[in-house]
């Protein structure tokens, strides 16, 4: 089946089973969505996920295009080893996995119908999906490659993470955040996210860059539940760095906080953190506590910065607890920059994906 | 499992791929190369349509409000941008749900990267930061945001950066979300929220005709287009999703709403399209009719038997899909949220909601137009024609004094009552054309410098900017915490106040010759870390500020007042300590020799209302001391007890308050009998005002090495 891309007038004839080399497919998508709003992405990052007795996360994962897209994925958060996996999307193909159960290859799989309606894992399999440990936190990294795991564009997933508690029935849903391929890519496992040309990425990007700058507008920590007025507010935050191997730790970069509040007064803290870390807000920095900030809402901007710079990848949620229940809603940060000096992300081997 | 309707695939494992040749890849490097020389750089980015960056313009799809059932719309509002930013925004609701009052304008003046955040149904009169009259800058002055009321509400929020001619303003410069929170009042476990973030429009450099129609897209747009194409990952209705045990049904309602809007409640209809791809690649096509601000249960848009609908598990054939809503109607682009909701089987109380906002992909061919309603809403302008008469105000006070007459305008709050801030709000407008300055003005707050000596160099700094730095110097490593506090130089133990409360301006220590100490260093907590070789031969100072003038907001002077049969009985000042002073003797107030002994320890550590917080309280307060033997408060600085440096003066051998901020000073000389013991101990203290409100706690620690 051919796709056609027109590019700048000019018409470029593919086929879709990889004849032309997908590198060119990607590109061309590339140029063609750039005149868009937002995109697929060719890099993939869920920054939260958890798998436990108590909480779990349904992760769901979308080929956006009319291409088979092919991804290997890895979790990697408060602990060795990373997990890998490889998938395989059909063309605009949705899958969607629990975090704790995996997802098999299973062709005896029924059908969703009137009385089967707990049927996850219907459709599709895209790819043998380990389960995980009980007690990971963590962020899963997805990564298009072509149909032999190297790494490549093609800009087509999308994706989003819903973590569910067990018991308060609590769901905080963040959307993943894309890296859109950003110019030709050798298919080594450092993948090369933003910046100019430099010994470790010597054609420059591969990736667009990780944002420079996080914009978190939010309520201080312990603010009294401002619309209901019963309870008090506290903000917890993930955040996995770009700039890391995924298979070894090690990595770790400063955080600097710079907080606004409401009488446009400023602060400011600084924190260490890990390859992947999840904190409350709070315990980052007293500024972050309402009797230090001084008022309920503030705008804290994040950023690395320092010897150790690093692109991040941040999420946040905001839980509401009034004593007798709480609420949690993920608060989606917006993003502003792209980290300058570029960012390395180095794979586990290819033949450590499953 | 395969749909036998689905095309044949490769299986997903490797094995069978065929590999291709490492000179293939090379050569695939070289073309992409020669690919990229050929097409030469990328276009320039276009103005964009995100809800991931600031924006110009900023959409809200779906406010929500009904007080029967508990919910509420929280909105948050920030200036990304290191200048001030006038912003126009207005609620709107159409169709069949406006009746009245169908776009409700209001304007709002924005500082350099402040946040400000309302409630939909209570709105805000009264902002933070007043116009300053020695720079001229405007603050917060003229803002004020109309509360909805309690009445059912389904609606949108649309706001856009203006100039100070209120016309609109490129500027990249506004982000936001909103969080809908529902609490039933007979439940409330059930408490449930959900946030999303606001969508932002980009406005295109050069383009803007600065009229108050605002055309998004097209080849004269001002802003970014609509998007051509929103994708939503979804999970189908009724598909059962169960984790860790606990089966949940799922749910989802869509909210469509035009992209532009008439500014006027005027019903825009058209028809959007929604494509439906399931977990087998399948794609089955349905039109999305919508009037206005639009919300359908997913499982009625295409069917009134909901099990029969494409958007079921039933019929979608798996429970995970994707959602392609696609404006398709030439004259209207569509924005669209989905919110999902995960119902217990077992426990419906255990329900939650979340929401989706799409991937925005592409950009609508044609123009949509956005057109801003004309009057900004006034406190008090109850005939709106722009300006606030005495006879309003004297209607307002009739209002707040209980009288039946009506006039929305002054219930910014949408409280159904009049209150002495709307009132006031309404005089700032009456005052200044509603462009009130409301109260309180801005609250200088102290920048204390960061000097590696021991001379405490406060200074007030009246500029827009007063920034503390490093307010926590040695902020704890949430991922690997450690115990040792970095010493870093620190800056005085000033505090920022709460607004609308009295506070503790100053905590701190002073040396034997009355100076100020600075604080060794913060702990993990932010608390200011006070380092003494000795446990005596110090004071404690405690400043305090009301919560604005007048008498009934001053802070009151007593630091002693004790009834030992009731223990609500408490002096103005109250403090206690987490170890005991001296030999921690609960003879309240025994500071006299030959028998003076030392003031207990209080655990729990907190102001709880129990006979022996209350002797605690008033054991150490009694050893406060005015410079004439009582325990009361100074309240004029040349009354204080401290000497300090101002602003480039040097010592000025007189005496003053530590913050020139502060309205009373208490002074608590440690000696020996209630001397601290070796090691940390934390102090805690709040202040209460004439009209007995309290100040929120602050602590110190005085560490004593030896």
């Amino acid at each position: 089946m051919a796709v056609i891309f027109r590019v700048r007038g000019a018409t470029v004839r593919g086929e879709r089973r990889g004849r032309l080399c997908p590198l060119l497919v990607g590109l061309a998508l590339l140029v063609v969505m750039r005149a868009g709003a937002e995109q697929g992405a060719s890099v993939l990052v869920f920054p939260r996920v958890a798998a436990a007795e108590d909480r779990d996360t349904l992760v769901q994962l979308a080929n956006l295009t009319e291409s088979t897209a092919h991804v290997r994925c890895f979790y990697a958060g408060n602990g060795p080893p990373v997990v890998a996996f490889r998938l395989e999307l059909g063309r605009l193909q949705p899958t969607m996995w629990s975090a704790r159960q995996g997802r098999a290859v299973d062709s005896s799989d029924l059908r969703c119908g009137a009385g089967n309606l707990s049927c996850v894992g219907a459709g599709n399999d895209p790819g043998e999906i380990p389960a995980l440990i009980d007690g990971f936190e963590g962020a899963l990294w997805c990564v298009q490659t072509d149909a032999e795991g190297r790494p490549s564009g093609g800009d087509a997933l999308s994706g989003q993470a819903t973590i569910e508690e067990r018991d308060s029935g609590d769901i905080a849903r963040h959307g993943a955040i894309g890296l859109a391929a950003a110019g030709p890519n050798d298919g080594d496992e450092a993948l090369c996210l933003g910046g100019e040309p430099r010994p470790d990425c010597p054609s420059g990007a591969e990736y667009e860059g990780c944002p420079d700058t996080w914009l978190l507008p939010h309520l201080a920590d312990g603010t009294i539940e401002p619309a209901t007025r019963d309870g008090t507010v506290g903000v917890e935050m993930s955040l996995a760095l770009c700039s890391q191997d995924l298979a070894a730790s090690g990595s770790e970069a400063r955080l600097t906080f710079a907080l606004t509040n409401e009488l446009e007064e400023s602060f400011s803290a600084a924190t260490t953190v890990p390859g992947w870390s999840s904190f409350g807000l709070a315990a980052a920095g007293s500024v972050f506590r309402r009797e230090v900030a001084g008022t309920d809402q503030v705008f804290t901007r994040i950023r690395s910065a320092g010897g150790a710079a690093s692109g991040l990848i941040v999420a946040a949620e905001v839980v509401r607890d009034n004593g007798d229940g709480t609420a949690r809603s993920a608060l989606q940060p917006l993003r502003q920059g792209s980290q300058s000096g570029g960012d390395v992300l180095r794979l586990p081997p290819a033949s450590e994906s499953r | 499992m395969r749909s036998p309707l689905d095309e044949r695939r490769r299986p997903p494992s490797a094995a069978g791929v065929r590999r291709r040749p490492k000179r293939a890849a090379a050569r695939a490097v070289a073309l992409a190369a020669m690919a990229l020389g050929l097409l030469g750089p990328p276009p320039p980015a276009a103005a964009q349509v995100s809800s991931h960056a600031p924006a110009s313009l900023v959409v809200f799809p779906h406010i929500e409000i009904d007080a029967a059932a508990g919910i509420d719309t929280f909105v948050e509002l920030v200036n990304t941008a290191n200048e001030p930013v006038a912003v126009r925004c207005f609620y709107e609701r159409t169709g069949a749900a406006c009746t009245a009052d169908c776009a409700r304008g209001f304007f709002v003046r924005l500082t350099p990267r402040q946040p400000l955040g309302w409630s939909a149904m209570r709105g805000r009169g009264l902002f933070p930061i007043g116009e300053d009259p020695d720079s001229g800058e405007l603050g917060n002055s003229g803002s004020s945001v109309p509360g909805l009321g309690g009445e059912a509400y389904l609606g949108a929020l649309r706001c856009v950066v203006v100039g100070e001619d209120r016309r609109p303003r490129a500027l990249e410069a506004l982000a936001g979300g909103a969080t809908v929170v529902t609490l039933p009042e007979q439940a409330p476990e059930r408490i449930g929220s959900f946030r999303y973030g606001a969508v932002g429009f980009a406005a295109r450099a050069g383009m803007l005709d600065r009229d108050d129609r605002l055309l998004l897209g097209g080849a004269s747009g001002e802003y970014a287009a609509c998007a051509q194409r929103m994708v939503f990952a979804n999970l189908f209705d009724g598909a059962v999703v169960e984790l860790n045990g606990v089966a949940r049904a799922v749910s989802s309602r869509l909210v469509v709403l035009p992209c532009g809007s008439e500014g006027d409640g005027s019903e825009l209809t058209g028809e959007a399209a929604i494509s439906v791809v399931n977990e087998f690649g399948q794609r089955i096509d349905r039109p999305l009719p919508f009037a206005g601000h639009t919300v359908r249960a997913l499982s009625s848009i295409d069917t009134a038997q909901p099990g029969s609908s494409v958007f079921s598990a039933a019929l979608a054939g798996t429970p995970a899909g994707q959602l392609i809503v696609t404006s398709a109607d030439p004259r209207h682009g569509v924005l669209a949220l989905l919110l999902e909701r995960h119902e217990a089987l077992a426990d419906e109380a255990r329900s939650s909601v979340v929401a989706a906002l799409p991937l925005l992909i592409g950009e609508r061919a044609t123009a949509d137009s956005l057109e801003l309603p004309g009057a900004s809403f006034c406190p008090g302008d109850c005939d709106g024609d722009g300006a606030v008469s005495i006879a309003e105000l004297v209607q307002g006070v009739n209002l707040a004094l209980g009288g039946s007459a009506e006039c929305a305008a002054f219930d910014v709050e949408g409280d159904g009552s009049v209150t002495v801030n709307e009132l006031v709000a309404a005089v700032g407008a009456a005052l200044n054309g509603c462009s009130f300055k409301p109260s309180p003005t801005r609250t200088p707050t102290l920048t204390p410098t960061s000097s590696s000596t021991h001379t405490p160099s406060p200074s007030v700094t009246r500029t827009r900017t007063a920034t503390r730095p490093t307010a926590t110097p040695s902020p704890t490593t949430p991922p690997r915490p450690t115990a040792t506090p970095t010493r870093t130089s620190t800056p005085a133990p000033t505090v920022t106040p709460v607004p609308g409360l009295p506070n503790i301006s100053y905590f701190g220590l002073s040396s034997g010759d009355d100076r100020p100490l600075e604080p060794s260093f913060h702990d993990g907590l932010g608390r200011p870390v006070f380092e003494r070789p000795s446990g005596a031969g110090f004071s404690l100072i405690i400043e305090g500020r009301g919560a604005a003038p007048g008498e009934t907001n001053k802070i009151g002077a007593e630091a002693e007042n004790y009834d030992d049969s009731d223990p609500t009985v408490l002096p103005d000042l109250q403090i206690i300590v987490s170890r005991p002073l001296g030999n921690g003797s609960d003879i309240v107030c025994d500071k006299f020799a030959p028998d003076a002994g030392g003031v207990p320890a209080v655990s729990p550590f907190s102001f709880r209302v129990n006979d022996q917080v209350a002797a605690a309280i008033n054991d150490l307060g009694c050893r406060v001391d005015d410079g004439n033997g009582n325990p009361l408060g100074r309240n004029t600085g040349n009354l204080a007890c401290t000497r300090v440096q101002r602003d480039g003066t040097g010592m000025t051998f007189g005496f003053d308050f530590v913050n020139p901020d502060s309205e009373i000073q208490f002074c608590l000389l440690i000696a020996r009998a209630w001397g601290f013991p070796p090691g940390d101990t934390i102090v805690k203290a709040r202040v209460r005002d004439r009209s007995v409100r309290l100040s929120p706690e602050r602590e110190i620690v005085v560490r004593v090495v030896e």
